[in-house]
């Protein structure tokens, strides 16, 4: 029995289960300082003048870095588009241009002292005037973020394909609407932590760090130090969930691995709540005004989008590509050949926007099934046989979308019919007129998605880091006693991608599963690699393990061979034996080859010694995950809470190599959905303070939110050697939609017009009882 | 300074300790008791959850002094004699954890509430889990650990 397709249980738990997990925080070494920031309490000011004496001199402090000159002396960050990015360093001595940014960084003997002197640092600003919101920010008399650069504004994308201007003026009906998606944060639930531990001896610098690919790190961090790859060592250890805001190089943590080199000492650093909800990245924040054509049997004809992204202060990693993947999404699974975008992108004064799961594509699978489901209540058609209507048939495929992605396989109609059926559309339909008569507000809302992920090749033009591999590494080496580690380039943090290549490694070497070990994660072990991001785990580091796995079977048959004295063409490896093909002599054991590979005691030098082999695998092309998705709701109209009866979620990721890891990966997806459409906003004050700085104010779903989910699987193989698609941001993508579209459902009797989520009962409550026009 | 004695997973801990010391740090950096995890500073994530006396508490919101001749359990002490607890059982064959860090505040809240309620329904269980937060598995596998736990499933 293989292994692939099993739920067998994950690597890591035994350790993570009886508290043996080694996250950031956990790690100590001797010597060591503890960093602590202070930061900005003003969205936009001029640095008069930072005071430190009082801080100098507190108990245990060692040092104290702030003002222009240090950070002058600090290194530039990695950005996306270095061209157009405006520089960032790990301190700013000038200015501050959002709510949370670094000005000072106090290092102690305690990070309780490290606080306390942290809090003594006073501050002189000159406040300036805030511009937030995109909107107004690119006015043309708006505070600008970076004066030097003349406008808020950083560019304009426009997209004409087919012919909008005709489908509209053939349009039956034009739909317009404004949807916004709100700003969110990724909130994984270990904050950031960094742990740098230099050696002056020798200029080596070893990094513990919270984050999802340490080899890109690495190289930056060399770049940037001017410290040699080969003395730089970077360790993602237990990572407690990223989801896209670990992917960065940050200035706090800069800070940190630039202190301990000054120093000569290490220096540690453990983000709190409160500053990850400033400090770190923020997601979404797209305003767009869409029309859509319509001919009178429903059929879209055509899809414009005016949209602007507020992108924050700076760029991150990948900042300003996150609203560009929006538009190459917006028309999803449906056939839509007419589309006019026009996106525009600015700074504002708050926290970057970057990756954070399902980023971009997020964004367009909203506005685009919102977008539907209007259309089709404005004309009066059920919104389900609109999209039936409209969605690309089995027959269309391969499908070449408006922005020449190429769809391989699926049925996405017969997907979204059977999470209708699942969720009882029909029914609840049925229903919602006697419920309605008794104070019961039910509804039903569906929506599709479909998911580009595994971003690739390596030089395609959503990659805007010079640095950045879209390709993943394994090295797979067995030992004499035929056990095997598999090193692997992701950098799993709770995806489970080290169960799923020991799974697939396990039945193409034809071993048990428990025979092998997957180690990931460390730059002094591990060939160079991507890490864990964009849905690549199975099918980009997968098959870099699938191809090494065959490698080490080919290796194998080679001493295998020199051993049964045949031709390596000869052998025939099955059932975890090798046999000369057609002979009936005994055959041998794994165990017996990779010892031999090792000793050489039977077979002289026939072979180069050794069993192991690596593979560094870039994909040709994206992949393609898809799927549909049903919410029945009810909305209590006197207190504007939503609450979720039922949700329906049908996925297609092509073979599911572990079932269990896959349906955690998609709940996780949908839980961050629901957050997304009913409770999860970062709230900014008009000064540009953040007001939702705890889980207090930034309502993450708990147990008592979340629905029972009702899990259905389509499996249509991608076109790769493993059948795989991604899976790992699929849930994020039409949770919000459906949810969103099924409370507009339940309130149809009082016509509101949902423009924006979260959808809290203080908003819902006002668009059920508006104030009354004159 | 401060000098108490906690007993931790079943051992007598006699420490000095400031009268401010949150139990959750006396457990991480006094105890070296790491499994405990601080998730965020305003008592909302349950990420340092343990078990107090039979209670399920934020060890973020008890000061050390206050755990002064109880009894704490922390997922370190959750398995007895290298067997793992039923629930630690049920965690892994549900898949009820991802990255782990929140994994240990729900084990502890969970084995709180089971040993006082061992044939809740799903309501219950979402109830009494409703204080921890979970980013990564949307709560659905550890629901399901816990009823099999209950059902004894598992």
């Amino acid at each position: 029995m293989g292994a692939v397709g099993e739920r067998l249980r994950r690597k890591n738990d035994p350790r993570l289960l009886v508290g043996h997990g080694r996250y950031v925080d956990d790690i100590t070494v001797p010597h060591v300082v503890h960093a602590s920031f202070v930061r900005s309490p003003l969205a936009h000011a001029e640095i008069l003048g930072i005071d430190t004496e009082d801080a100098r001199r507190a108990r245990g402090v060692v040092a104290v870095f702030a003002g222009d000159e240090v950070a002058n002396a600090m290194p530039l960050l990695p950005t996306a588009a270095a061209d157009e990015s405006p520089p960032r360093r790990p301190l700013t001595g000038d200015r501050v241009r959002y709510v949370g940014e670094a000005v000072a960084m106090v290092l102690a003997e305690t990070a309780a002292q490290a606080e306390h002197a942290a809090a003594l640092v006073a501050v002189d600003y000159e406040p300036l005037p805030v511009v937030l919101g995109p909107w107004k920010a690119l006015a043309g008399d708006a505070p600008l973020v970076h004066p030097e650069r003349g406008t808020n504004k950083i560019g304009e994308i426009h997209k004409v394909i087919g012919d909008p201007d005709g489908a509209f003026a053939a349009a039956d009906h034009v739909v317009k609407r404004r949807h916004a998606v709100q700003r969110i944060s990724a909130s994984p639930l270990e904050p950031r932590g960094t742990l740098a531990v230099p050696e002056p001896a020798t200029g080596e610098l070893t990094v513990w760090m919270a984050c999802q690919s340490p080899h890109t790190i690495r190289t930056w961090l060399s770049d940037i130090l001017s410290i040699d790859e080969s003395k730089l060592r970077v360790i993602a250890p237990d990572v407690g969930g990223g989801f896209g805001s670990k992917l960065n190089l940050y200035s706090d943590e800069l800070a940190v691995m630039w202190g301990a080199l000054q120093l000569g000492r290490p220096v540690k650093w453990t983000e709190t709540r409160t500053e990850n909800f400033t400090a770190a990245v923020h997601a979404r924040d797209q305003i767009h005004h869409v029309e859509m054509a319509l001919r009178a049997d429903g059929k879209i004809l055509g899809l414009r989008s005016h949209f602007v992204g507020d992108l924050g202060a700076y760029f991150h990693f990948f900042t300003p590509v996150v609203p560009d993947l929006t538009i190459d999404t917006l028309t999803g699974n449906y056939d839509i050949p007419s589309v006019d975008i026009k996106l525009e992108k600015v700074f504002t004064n708050t926290m970057s926007i970057e990756a954070l799961r399902g980023s971009g594509r997020a964004e367009a699978t909203f506005v685009l099934e919102r977008m539907i489901e209007e259309s089709a209540r404005e004309i009066g058609m059920d919104p389900l046989e609109m999209r039936l209507l409209n969605l690309v048939s089995p027959e269309q495929l391969p499908y070449e979308t408006p922005f020449e992605l190429t769809y391989d396989s699926g049925d996405y109609p017969a997907m979204l019919s059977r999470a209708a059926e699942l969720i009882g559309y029909e029914a609840i339909k049925g229903s919602q007129r006697n419920l309605r008569e008794k104070g019961i507000y039910r509804g039903v809302g569906v929506a599709t998605y479909n998911l580009l992920c595994g971003f690739s090749p390596s030089g395609h033009d959503w990659n805007p880091m010079k640095f950045f591999p879209g390709h993943e590494t394994a090295l797979i080496r067995v030992d004499p006693h035929g056990k095997t580690v598999v090193y692997s380039g992701l950098s799993p943090h709770g995806q489970g991608s080290d169960t799923v290549v020991a799974q697939l490694v396990a039945d193409e070497l034809q071993i048990p599963f428990d025979d092998i070990a997957v180690k990931h994660g460390d730059t002094e072990t591990i060939p160079y690699g991507g890490g864990t991001h964009g849905s690549r785990g199975a099918v980009v580091g997968g098959h870099a393990a699938l191809i090494a796995a065959q490698r080490v079977v080919a290796k194998a048959k080679d001493v295998a061979g020199a051993m049964l004295e045949a031709s390596s063409e000869d052998v025939v490896y099955e059932g975890g034996s090798f046999r000369v093909a057609g002979s009936r002599e005994p055959a041998l054991a794994w165990q017996e080859v990779a010892e031999e590979a090792h000793f050489l005691k039977h077979s002289g030098p026939m072979f180069e010694p050794g069993l192991e082999a690596t593979a560094f695998y870039d994909p040709p092309s994206v992949n393609f995950a898809f799927g549909a998705t049903a919410a029945h709701v009810e909305v209590d109209v006197e207190t504007g809470v939503v609450s979720i009866i039922e949700f329906v979620s049908v996925d297609d990721c092509g073979v599911a190599l572990n079932p269990g890891i896959v349906d955690g990966q998609l709940h996780g997806g949908i839980a961050q959905g629901v957050g997304q459409a009913l409770y999860e906003q970062v709230s900014h004050d008009e000064d540009g303070q953040v007001v939702s700085a705890s889980f207090g104010s930034y309502l993450l779903p708990s147990a008592v939110e979340m629905p029972k989910l009702t899990m259905e699987r389509f499996v249509t193989p991608s076109a790769t050697p493993l059948g795989v698609r991604g899976v790992g941001e699929s849930g994020t993508l039409a949770t919000p939609a459906a949810i969103v579209n099924a409370v507009v459902d339940a309130l149809e009797p009082f016509g509101v017009r949902v423009e924006q989520t979260p959808l809290r009962p203080n908003v819902l409550w006002e668009l059920i009882h508006p104030e009354p026009t004159e | 300074m401060t000098d108490i004695t906690v007993t931790v997973n079943g051992v007598s801990r006699a420490v000095s300790c400031s009268p401010s010391t949150l139990l959750v740090h006396l457990l991480r950096e006094e105890l070296q008791l790491t499994g405990t995890h601080v998730g965020c500073d305003t008592s909302h994530c349950g990420a340092c959850t343990v078990v107090m006396d039979g209670r399920a508490v934020k060890s973020c919101t008890v000061l050390a002094p206050q755990a002064h001749g109880r009894s704490v359990t922390t997922v370190e002490g959750l398995a007895e004699d290298g067997r793992l607890d039923p629930l630690q059982e049920a965690f892994a064959d549900h898949f009820a954890l991802q990255c782990g860090f929140c994994t240990s505040g729900f084990l502890m809240a969970a084995k709180a509430f089971l040993d006082t309620n061992p044939s809740p329904d799903e309501e219950q269980v979402r109830k009494a889990i409703s204080g921890n937060l979970c980013r990564c598995t949307g709560y659905q596998h550890i629901v399901d650990a816990m009823l099999a736990v209950a059902e004894g499933t598992t």
